[in-house]
């Protein structure tokens, strides 16, 4: 059974919703801290779709146990915690099926993460804009394909005639770039790492 | 390590991160990343940034913005959104988005569809959410603060909720803005934030730096409102909401407020160097006031700010890894590893601290393990060579250190390090000590003095009564159970010699029951007597028998001088 399968068979099951005058803070507060809550387990399991089924797991128990929260507390320090058990859970039941990271390096990356602050966060988004603007034409083209247009690797080094592993190390060569880009934006601005 | 190696490891780092994000990582290549992220903490910074770089391009192609997300609730059968929602079609974080928005949907209305296109009244919606705090700042640092009875709890990453009032009864709080907009505040504050441009500061001072893109910060306190128009100015307000005003660079607007309607004060706008004092006094009055800059606090004391660890089995922290240390105003990070070892040199005291198998190293069979090696040998907080004895009144004088107790001339109760190289006065603390503290024990740590060796008249004993870290800091870690074991010759008078420490029979240790957290300080040469560049070769610590607790000290190392220092926050 797919873990999908499995969200939608406790939500049928978990009638209990918030009493209403929770419903709405909670969407808006999962609202502004989705992205940083999706990152986070991301960066503790670094797979699609691990990271989406746990994601899922986490909203869910969130969503569930959001009278639990402490109001005067950080959101997001709280949904760290339901999402760094979801996560450990996740890679204890898959069994290292993917390749996943042993439980101290995970507790490692997340003591970590959960330091990162939003803002930070926010301007290196923000200046991951200017630079993608920096890249040339034809790298632009293909951070299009890959990313907006989805389309997969294999396909494209078959339209071009390329080398599929010329295409990956491209795509390596210009995150490259755009991380040192990011950096020196925001050293120049003395923002710093 | 060299400049082309530094540039290896980053193509290999670099490499490694690339096929992560393809998807091509082979188990190999995964093994060796795992490797590098367990060791490197700046790896670590590299593997984050690298993700959020990679996450970021996708939402960059595939968000609309949040106000556009809508979703609209009606009765209707599940399978409709079941079907849409289990695809593994959701690929990227807007379809995430929708899904969990289709999750939450669900709960709320136990039967609904997911529609984007707004045909119906929507009976739940972003814009009809209730209100609820917004954090329009984040907290960015802290140094021993407390918060006032009933005031939230903040630690570093806490959101500043917008019309929340806080209170910090002591220490410092530095909060960043949206809009850049840096605040320090000195406890004791009472203080409240309207949006992300604006500070009501009802009690307390404030020092403000409001970098370019952040003009118009304005601060609120009960008389004013005091303007940024890109500078860096201090505000303090009294009880009575008396408000005095300084502008070190720039220029601000001070707004005084309508007591009444027909009375008015006009706004002043004030340069660099100017100051400025509002009362009431039957009607508010302006005073021009000398100008202070010593009001303006321009970042928070150098300290041990953060340490990192490994994690035991029941995730409390053991092993230090790092450390992160404001010297010169500058935070930097030191893995365990670049710090500067020490060797226990002499003890007079009463126990140590074993990890949870309560192994002794004088009776493991192993005559390599010494129990000076829990200290001054391994990077556990929870071991160490404990319970120092001490003096009520600090050290003027060479203490006596020999390896045997010589009964006519009794060595000096402590214990002494000798560091493994010499250690610098540089800017700011230039020794970290752990220390480990039962958390029913002295919220500030257990004071102790700290005199350098060797120890000439030029020099002197420091008191250190208040840890950096301490049991009330947010960055206090707990510690996973330990073993503590008393010298059994005399649980009261302990040993007497470093001799004493490796053959005195124990009393076997005891699991210590009640939990313990971590606390770090550290130590700056300047207060023992030394010039700047001066070096230290080691240091004698005494407790300060100023109450039944006694200095517990699990880890000390010593902080390479400044200019070999490569990595910071």
């Amino acid at each position: 059974m797919k873990l999908n399968e499995i969200v939608f068979m406790s939500i049928e099951q978990e009638h209990a919703a918030l009493p209403d005058d929770l419903q709405g803070e909670f969407l808006h507060v999962f609202t502004q801290h989705r992205n940083q809550i999706y990152s986070y387990i991301y960066s503790l399991l670094p797979n699609r779709y691990d990271a989406e089924d746990v994601f899922q797991r986490t909203s869910l128990i969130l969503w569930k146990k959001f009278s639990d929260y402490d109001t005067t507390s950080s959101f997001f320090s709280w949904a760290c915690g339901v999402a760094f058990y979801e996560v450990k859970n996740f890679i204890r039941v898959a069994q290292r099926k993917r390749l996943q990271f042993r439980d101290d390096v995970v507790q490692q990356l997340a003591d970590d993460r959960v330091g990162v602050s939003q803002i930070k966060l926010n301007q290196r988004a923000a200046a991951l804009q200017d630079c993608i603007q920096k890249l040339k034409e034809k790298d632009r083209t293909l951070v299009d394909q890959v990313y907006r247009d989805q389309t997969p690797v294999k396909e494209l080094a078959e339209a071009t005639g390329a080398a599929i592993q010329t295409l990956y190390n491209r795509l390596n060569q210009i995150r490259h770039q755009l991380t040192h880009c990011i950096d020196r934006t925001l050293s120049y601005t003395g923002e710093g790492k | 390590m060299n400049q082309k190696n530094n540039n290896q490891k980053d193509d290999i780092l670099f490499g490694l991160l690339g096929a992560l994000c393809n998807e091509t990582i082979t188990a190999e290549q995964h093994q060796t990343l795992e490797n590098i992220l367990a060791e490197d903490a700046e790896a670590r910074q590299h593997y984050f940034n690298y993700l959020d770089l990679h996450l970021n391009l996708e939402r960059m192609h595939d968000e609309r913005p949040e106000t556009e997300i809508d979703f609209h609730l009606r009765t209707h059968a599940v399978s409709g959104s079941r079907t849409a929602v289990s695809s593994r079609a959701f690929k990227t974080s807007q379809s995430r988005w929708l899904l969990v928005a289709a999750v939450c949907v669900t709960i709320v209305g136990g039967f609904l569809f997911l529609n984007q296109t707004p045909s119906k009244p929507p009976q739940i919606s972003q814009a009809v959410a209730p209100a609820m705090n917004t954090p329009v700042a984040e907290v960015t640092q802290t140094a021993a603060v407390r918060f006032a009875e009933g005031s939230p709890f903040l630690k570093v990453g806490s959101p500043i909720d917008v019309h929340q009032e806080y209170a910090i009864s002591d220490g410092q709080i530095q909060l960043v803005f949206a809009n850049g907009a840096e605040v320090i505040l000195t406890g004791p504050a009472v203080f409240e934030s309207g949006s992300g441009e604006h500070l009501a500061v009802r009690y307390g001072s404030c020092s403000v730096f409001a970098p370019a893109g952040a003009e118009g910060f304005t601060v609120e306190t009960p008389l004013s409102s005091v303007v940024d128009y890109g500078t860096r100015f201090s505000v303090n307000v009294t009880e009575a909401g008396n408000t005095d005003v300084q502008v070190i660079e720039g220029e601000t607007d001070v707004r005084p407020i309508k007591l009444d309607k027909n009375s008015g004060v006009a706004a002043k706008r004030l340069t660099k160097g100017m100051a400025q004092r509002l009362t009431t006094n039957n009607g508010l009055v302006v005073d021009e006031i000398p100008f202070d800059r010593a009001q303006y606090v321009s970042g928070l004391p150098d300290r041990v700010i953060s340490y990192t660890t490994t994690l035991g089995p029941h995730h409390k922290a053991e092993d230090l890894t790092s450390v992160t240390v404001q010297r010169g105003g500058t935070a930097r990070q030191y893995a365990v590893e670049d710090l500067i070892g020490i060797e226990l040199t002499h003890y007079k005291g009463r126990s140590f601290l074993t990890r949870n198998d309560g192994i002794d190293p004088a009776t493991d069979g192993n005559p390599l393990t010494l129990r000076r090696h829990l200290l001054d040998q391994d990077r556990s907080l929870l071991t160490g060579v404990v319970n120092p004895f001490g003096s009520k009144i600090p050290l003027t004088e060479a203490p006596v250190m020999n390896e045997v107790e010589d009964p006519d001339h009794p060595n000096t109760p402590g214990m002494a390090i000798r560091f493994r190289e010499p250690v610098v006065n540089d800017a700011g603390p230039d020794i970290v000590l752990f220390d480990l503290q039962v958390i029913v024990h002295t919220t500030t740590g257990d004071a102790f003095y700290v005199t350098p060796l060797p120890f000439t008249s030029q020099r002197k004993t420091h008191k250190i009564s208040q840890f950096d870290i301490d049991l009330a800091s947010p960055e206090a870690k707990s510690l996973e159970k330990f073993w503590l074991h008393i010298f059994s010759k005399n649980q009261q008078s302990g040993i007497d010699s470093l001799t004493e420490l490796e053959t005195a029979s124990g009393n076997g240790g005891n699991l210590h029951i009640v939990g313990a957290k971590a606390l770090a300080v550290g130590i700056d040469l300047s207060d023992l007597g030394f010039a700047e560049g001066e070096t230290v070769e080691g240091i004698f610590i005494q407790d300060v028998q100023d109450n039944t607790d006694i200095i517990d000290p699990v880890f000390i190392g010593g902080l390479p001088p400044l200019k070999h220092s490569q990595k910071q926050q």
